[in-house]
């Protein structure tokens, strides 16, 4: 009876418990409480506008300068802090913001615009619920009354409400479901949609052996658009699927995984979309299980951060994107420079933020100052019909993506360079022109 | 792969996993059977053991083994002055259960969020301690896996020998089972509830310790104290055999649902499994009648 007692107890402490695990994930709202000092102490003043927002300025919009009193343009941000690329992303953004208001902010139109940056958590990701980022965007919308969104994957949850209000939005995760013909005001800023095609396209030229990939992906928005992308892309260029696992993204024994993808002995292995840890021990336990594949397509990953994870050599001849944005690297554009620059004054040390959610502020600040206007219509308009900027990817123009029904440009097309990781470095072995580029995305995507 | 050799890697690869859960669940069982005390934030402590290995291991450049002790004996210092600080004035109390959730939460938010503080969302890796993977007829099982088996297998089989073969030991069996008498009899019984804490949130931290160079140390370390709580109530609360059966039944429930059914599937067939258990065997599969009720 007593031992009953005792149980039932431990049954309520299970119920305590998973009320308290669901309140911390699901519930809250714009949860960032606490206002964050700008990277820049000695110019950074920030104000919190909201209870739950975190803003980033840097000087107030009363300041002068060379070219006359400066307005202020307030851009809201949305990402999930609690997963480590996004918390890059924020770090990044509490660096340049500074940064740019220190130095007279942006010029529209011949006028200086200071930039007030209210951001917000989605906890998109880490609560599992879009319910949050929903919340956050409205109150970007009605009270912080914004016209200029930068996000960094919450868009699906969402975009039918910026639409609908007129907000332009500058997104940078690789959703499938915010490219359509019927939104008007977002555009894509990174190289996850149709970077791809690109890498893909030089795998299957250089290894014409690799025919089964097996591919592992966490159970995610991303994770499942990553899954779909490769069976596309392995339609496309010839390749089979021979395993798609996917899996919870609390995973962390990833063994049984790796025992059933290479019961199907593939030549290739894909994953994307679970982060450096994720990607990086899944990886490990593949090789640990015995697979002897050629090829590891992960073509999103921060390769230096993954080195953090796991021995390099569990990463030999993994396939990717290069972050072309390193230190004393002699390609470095003069955005790369600056960008390498404003982040090693602000923390001491460039140490490999992640840097796909930065491309968004790149992308609109080249499209405010290009279309010289602070109108989020005209400014859309004249990103719809396909401008360029540089941001810390490199150099990149906005294409249309017929493949959608979408026919103004809105996705970002980045003259990408493929590398392979050999010895723990990544190796450089080709860098693609915009125009090759599209032929590759052409024949990845049907484009005529 | 032929049937037998996958079923044996399956094997292997839901050992590990499960054997570190069981180490977990003995702990709590310790503490909850003893103490009477539902320590909740075991998860906490998990991820803690791991954070602390990897700044022993990595930053400070020390020997693996040392960040594994440091550790073990850093959760264990913290458990105990979670009891003498907190969890001692309540244990007495009218309403003891709600306090004791209220204070367990307290600590979950304190160390979930100071860890958050002080660590941040980055997570991190450690290196191999043993390079070598064996092959053993087809079965492939890494040397740092099978050092997660063996230190577990020896902390549980030190646990017994403490608890049947030292005079803590008789002790703590004695507290457990009626706290009064065992007190009329000698036993200091505050000592015993101490060191029971500090034993279980020890080997908590031992956990997350020894499994940093496989999964890696991560701030989501911490939702593995809900997993704890269902394994304990699979095995029977207050039950070793319960908690090394639960924890097992975890392990290989997980390894042999990622492979045959998908990753997902393999989380809601446990909890399904620890439901209809429990729906038959309402105090799990091993528990004993009477057992544990010491401070009714």
């Amino acid at each position: 009876m007593k031992l009953r007692r005792k149980h039932s107890k431990l049954a309520l402490a299970v119920m305590v418990m998973a009320a308290i695990l669901a309140m911390m994930l699901i519930a809250g709202c714009g949860s960032e409480t606490t206002s964050t000092t700008a990277a820049s102490e000695t110019t950074a003043q920030p104000t919190t506008t909201a209870p739950s927002a975190t803003t980033v300025s840097s000087q107030p919009s009363t300041d002068t300068t060379a070219g006359g009193e400066a307005k202020t343009l307030k851009v809201g941000m949305l990402c999930d802090f609690g997963l480590g690329p996004h918390a890059d992303w924020k770090k990044v953004m509490e660096a340049i913001i500074p940064s740019v208001n220190a130095s007279g902010g942006i010029n529209v139109g011949g006028q200086q615009y200071l930039i007030d940056l209210i951001m917000y958590d989605t906890k998109i990701v880490t609560g599992g619920s879009p319910e949050t980022a929903q919340s956050a965007v409205q109150k970007l919308i009605d009270q912080d009354k914004v016209d200029f969104i930068l996000d960094a994957d919450s868009v699906d949850a969402w975009i039918p409400i910026t639409e609908a209000a007129g907000k332009l939005v500058v997104f940078a995760g690789g959703s499938p479901g915010a490219i359509k013909p019927e939104y008007k005001m977002v555009f894509q800023a990174s190289y996850l949609q149709l970077m791809p095609a690109q890498v893909w396209g030089w795998m299957t030229e250089k290894y014409p052996d690799v025919k089964a990939i097996a591919g592992a992906h966490p159970d995610s928005l991303q994770g499942q658009s990553e899954a779909a992308r490769i069976a596309d892309l392995c339609k496309v260029f010839g390749q089979q699927v021979v395993e798609e696992v996917s899996f919870p993204a609390n995973t962390q024994d990833f063994s049984a995984i790796a025992t059933k993808l290479i019961s199907k002995n593939p030549d290739g292995f894909s994953t994307a979309g679970g982060g450096p840890v994720v990607d990086a021990f899944l990886q490990k336990a593949l090789r640990e299980a015995g697979w002897q594949g050629k090829i590891i397509y992960n073509v999103m990953q921060n390769v230096q951060k993954m080195k953090k994870q796991i021995d390099p050599k569990y990463m030999e001849n993994m396939l990717t994107a290069v972050d072309t944005c390193i230190p004393g690297s002699p390609t470095l554009t003069p955005t790369q420079k600056e960008y390498i620059d404003i982040y090693t004054k602000a923390y001491g040390e460039y140490d490999y933020p992640a840097n796909l959610d930065g491309c968004t502020w790149y992308l609109l600040r080249a499209a405010l100052e290009q279309s010289g206007s602070i109108d989020p219509k005209v400014v859309a308009e004249y990103m719809s019909k396909g401008m360029e900027f540089d941001g810390p990817n490199g150099h990149a123009k906005l294409v249309p993506r017929p493949d959608k029904g979408v026919t103004r440009a809105v996705d970002s097309l980045y003259q990408g360079t493929v590398g392979l990781v050999r010895n723990g470095e990544v190796a450089e072995q080709t860098t693609y022109t915009l125009d090759e580029a599209i032929a590759l995305n052409a024949k990845a995507f049907g484009w005529k | 792969m032929s049937i037998g050799t996958t079923v044996g890697q399956l094997i292997m690869d839901g050992l590990a996993i499960g054997l570190v859960y069981v180490l977990m669940s003995s702990g709590f069982n310790l503490v909850v059977s003893v103490s009477n005390i539902i320590f909740i934030a075991f998860g906490e402590f998990y991820m803690l053991g791991g954070f602390i290995t990897w700044y022993v291991v990595v930053p400070a450049h020390l020997p693996y083994g040392v960040g594994v002790v440091v550790a073990a004996i850093v959760t264990g210092i913290l458990g105990f002055l979670s009891y003498i600080l907190l969890f001692k004035k309540i244990q007495y109390v009218t309403n003891h259960f709600l306090v004791n959730m209220v204070i367990g939460v307290g600590i979950m938010l304190v160390i979930g969020q100071g860890a958050l503080l002080l660590f941040g969302t980055d997570s991190r890796g450690l290196p191999a301690v043993f390079e070598r993977v064996l092959n053993v007829g087809g079965i492939r099982v890494s040397v740092d896996r099978l050092m997660v088996i063996g230190i577990a297998l020896v902390m549980l089989g030190a646990l017994h020998l403490l608890l049947q073969k030292t005079r803590i030991g008789r002790g703590m069996r004695a507290v457990s089972i009626r706290a009064d008498v065992a007190t009329l009899q000698g036993v200091n019984a505050r000592q015993i509830f101490t060191v029971s804490v500090a034993i279980g949130c020890a080997l908590a931290g031992l956990a997350g310790a020894i499994t940093a160079p496989l999964f890696g140390v991560d701030f989501s370390m911490r939702s593995t104290g809900f997993l704890v709580l269902l394994v304990v109530m699979l095995g029977g609360v207050g039950s070793m055999p319960g908690a090394i059966l639960g924890g097992i039944v975890f392990g290989l429930t997980l390894s042999f649902g990622q492979y045959y059914i998908g990753g997902g599937i393999a989380q809601i067939i446990f909890f399904l499994v620890v439901m209809v258990i429990l729906i038959f065997r309402p105090n799990g599969l091993l528990s004993k009648s009477g057992q544990g009720a010491g401070h009714e």
